[in-house]
């Protein structure tokens, strides 16, 4: 029966699929991602390679029985309307997107009350609808697939549209990508490096903030310091790290053992105060041992916020764990 | 930048310099597409060996001469070539309103790339500590033997990408980054003109924009790693050889065994080259070429030959692949395990399958078209393309034997497999689309 009605109304199943699929993706744009499994009990995603495999075995039928061009009309008149609204689409999302990239995250929902990241779908259905306006000039269509795609075109169409659903996919998505990276580049036009640098990091209140402080470091120790740092582990796996930090503060060569509460080596110069950078359970603040004033010629803290520096003198250092502390100490020599 | 802009260039001249004496004589566009890749790997290796063994610093003066050297050298390639440049036949093509349209997707990509490596820093934690930390060293002492460049955990990976940085760093500019976005364009390009050897203009255009917006091969044209580079040597080494089984040139066995050998001098520690010399030996006997032709395997030797050298003369043996190795001998009875094979089908099934399912149903399609209609050659790049991913299957079970931390990185595996992109897009855009090369190829 299926195939009787397929065989006798193809035109208005590819008319139906298209609207239908067109349909289902607007209603995501409108409400929110998953209202049509919510309301109708259907996985989007489920219909659209359902709805789309009926398009190409229907097309393809359409098109090798289907003689008199008359029919055609209709079916061309619509791939058309689905190509202007496939081209309205993505100029609409494009500019969505740069909209929300200039602002603020869901900056277009708040404005425009749309859920612009699922229009993609929904052109997907136009171009799926816009394969009709080929049908224009319909003379000979089939055996000019055929002629092109060679034997087996049914499971090449399927093929190239798979393919194509991935590649569109990853466009849209990576398109995202283009202009939030153009535009977070073009903020940093004029910046010095290490600014730069810093704010890619994650600025000053993240990973950036290394950036400022190795420049601390470097700016009080001689290239030939030699530096104790934590063990790389826990709330340490940056400022312990001594390939990472190597690459802030070389020359001076980095020390580190795995013991958090490991003794000052000898040929040490200075020690590290980090406060910690990272996620672990521990109780930040390293060193986790007491340094004798006898032991410390100075002490210099940097203030992340602010980035005042405060000299110590004839001061011990003391474990604590309740102040964010990073800094350097200078050891007797 | 200005200088280092011209050292680029310059790079890309003495690499087509080269490209020009090839006969047939390559198209335009593959042309354009291998003068970066044959040119990096020729300058940066040269450098190497300059520095190491003679002793030229690398600075200021060789990147002057190296700009000399490209342009005096492409200059004679052309006057000796001057009959048979591949612009003498090259006709503007005239492009459709679709092509226009594919073709501005791939040039948005490429600036956006340009621009974002132009400004942005490199940060990436791997190029922090070793590529990028090593090019400023080098830079800084003008020397490939320097401390603590000279370091084990430093030996395991050779030096072109740092060099490729140094470019950079001695002009004091801080655009390091422009090289991946060259390595980038060149990988497209290369794209393109591999599939117009078989495929018309659109089908070609659209591979080509699909490898542009796949996520791996666009997020790492913004990243400092070796694995872009090493896409673009390694798999398009592939893509040549496959290129060689269908046309029998041996222009591009060439270019396979020179893309091949540059190969290694990114990454050094995945054995690649061995799958290669199977796939040869599996070529030679099923397509009955010459035995000799194994002989395109010389210089993939030759580079890994003189980087062992080179690690050796350094005097410090590679420690970093062989101290984490943990008594491989009880290690070796965990293959008995079956709890252990199922963290590494696991392990597998996390850092590769999970993102290629999709490309992978398509390449079991593609693979009953291609039994379908009994074609040998399409199969046999199934086979090599199923080759590489039972390659790195292995990998992953040689490593987990032999190191105790081998699950920790998944990651790592996981951009290693990014060779097997441009692989699967070709083997699948040859199996949808008609091979039109009896038009185009000259």
């Amino acid at each position: 029966m299926v195939r009787g009605i397929l065989s006798k109304h193809k035109a208005l199943v590819l008319a139906t699929v298209v609207m239908l699929g067109g349909g289902f993706s607007m209603l995501e744009v409108l409400f929110y991602k998953g209202f049509v499994l919510r309301y109708f009990h259907l996985d989007l995603r489920f219909v659209s390679v359902a709805l789309t495999l009926l398009f190409i075995l229907t097309f393809l039928n359409y098109l090798k029985f289907q003689t008199t061009n008359n029919k055609y009309f209709l079916l061309a008149w619509l791939g058309k309307l689905n190509l202007l609204l496939l081209l309205l689409g993505c100029i609409a999302f494009f500019v969505f997107e740069a909209l929300e990239t200039a602002h603020y995250q869901n900056y277009v929902l708040s404005k425009f009350s749309i859920h612009y990241q699922n229009i993609p779908f929904v052109l997907y259905f136009f171009l799926l609808g816009s394969f009709l306006s080929i049908l224009e000039s319909p003379k000979n269509l089939y055996l000019r697939f055929t002629d092109y795609f060679g034997s087996d075109l049914t499971l090449k169409v399927i093929l190239l549209f798979s393919f194509l659903i991935l590649v569109l996919s990853n466009l849209f998505n990576q398109f995202s990508i283009v202009t939030k990276g153009l535009h977070q580049s073009f903020a940093y036009v004029g910046e010095p490096y290490e600014a730069r640098l810093e704010r890619r990091l994650g600025g000053r209140d993240n990973m950036g903030w290394i950036v400022a402080y190795t420049s601390f470091v470097k700016s009080h120790t001689p290239n030939n310091a030699v530096i104790f740092i934590p063990p790389q582990q826990a709330l340490w796996e940056v400022t312990g790290n001594s390939g990472y930090m190597r690459y802030f503060l070389h020359p001076r060569i980095l020390i580190n053992f795995e013991d958090m509460y490991a003794t000052i080596p000898e040929e040490a110069t200075h020690v590290l105060i980090s406060h910690g950078l990272w996620f672990g359970n521990a109780q930040p603040g390293w060193p986790k041992i007491d340094i004798p004033a006898e032991e410390i010629e100075v002490i210099t803290h940097i203030d992340r916020d602010t980035g005042n520096v405060t000299v110590y003198k004839n001061t011990a250092y003391t474990v604590n764990s309740e102040q964010e502390t990073w800094g350097l100490i200078k050891l007797k020599k | 930048m200005f200088f280092q802009l011209i050292l680029l260039l310059a790079i890309c001249l003495f690499g087509a310099s080269g490209l020009l004496y090839l006969r047939p004589k390559l198209r335009l566009v593959e042309l354009l597409g291998l003068s970066f890749p044959v040119g990096s790997f020729l300058v940066t290796f040269g450098w190497f060996l300059l520095n190491w063994k003679l002793n030229v610093p690398i600075n200021l003066i060789l990147g002057f001469c190296t700009m000399l050297v490209g342009v005096i050298s492409f200059a004679v390639s052309v006057f000796l070539n001057r009959k048979h440049l591949p612009i003498s036949s090259y006709k503007l093509p005239m492009f459709s309103v679709i092509q226009v349209v594919m073709l501005s997707v791939i040039g948005v990509f490429f600036l956006e790339s340009l621009i974002t490596n132009i400004i942005m820093p490199i940060h990436d934690w791997d190029a922090l500590t070793l590529y990028d930390f090593r090019a400023k060293v080098v830079a800084e002492s003008q020397s490939v033997i320097a401390n603590p460049i000279t370091e084990a955990y430093f030996l395991g990976y050779p030096m072109y990408t740092t060099l490729g940085h140094v470019t950079a760093y001695i002009f004091d500019s801080d655009a390091a980054k422009i090289w991946y976005s060259l390595v980038y364009s060149s990988v497209l390009i290369m794209f393109y003109s591999v599939l117009r050897r078989s495929l018309n203009t659109s089908v070609s255009l659209f591979g080509t924009v699909a490898l542009a917006a796949h996520p791996a091969i666009f997020g790492h044209a913004h990243m400092s790693y070796t694995n872009l580079p090493f896409i673009m040597f390694y798999s398009f080494a592939v893509l040549y050889f496959f290129l060689w089984i269908r046309s029998n040139v041996y222009r591009d066995l060439i270019v396979f065994s020179i893309l091949l050998a540059a190969s290694m001098w990114v990454r050094f520690a995945e054995p690649f080259h061995l799958v290669m010399l199977v796939s040869l030996l599996l070529a030679i006997v099923v397509f009955r070429r010459k035995l000799w032709l194994l002989l395109s395997l010389i210089p993939v030797f030759a580079v890994r030959q003189i980087w062992q050298g080179f690690t050796s003369s350094v005097k410090i043996i590679a420690e970093s692949s062989q101290s984490v190795v943990t008594s491989n001998i009880s290690r070796s009875s965990l293959l008995l395990n079956s709890s252990h094979w199922e963290s590494i089908v696991s392990y597998f099934n996390a850092a590769v399958v999970n993102h290629y399912i999709f490309l992978l149903i398509l390449l079991m399609l593609s693979f009953i078209l291609f039994l379908k209609r009994k074609q040998k050659l399409p199969l046999f790049y199934l086979v090599i393309v199923g080759g590489h991913i039972a390659f790195l299957f292995v990998g992953t079970v040689y490593f987990s034997v032999m190191f105790d931390k081998w699950a920790e990185i998944p990651g790592s595996l996981t951009r290693i497999s990014y060779v097997l992109i441009p692989l699967i897009y070709y083997v699948l855009l040859m199996s949808i689309s008609k091979d039109v090369s009896k038009e185009t190829e000259e």
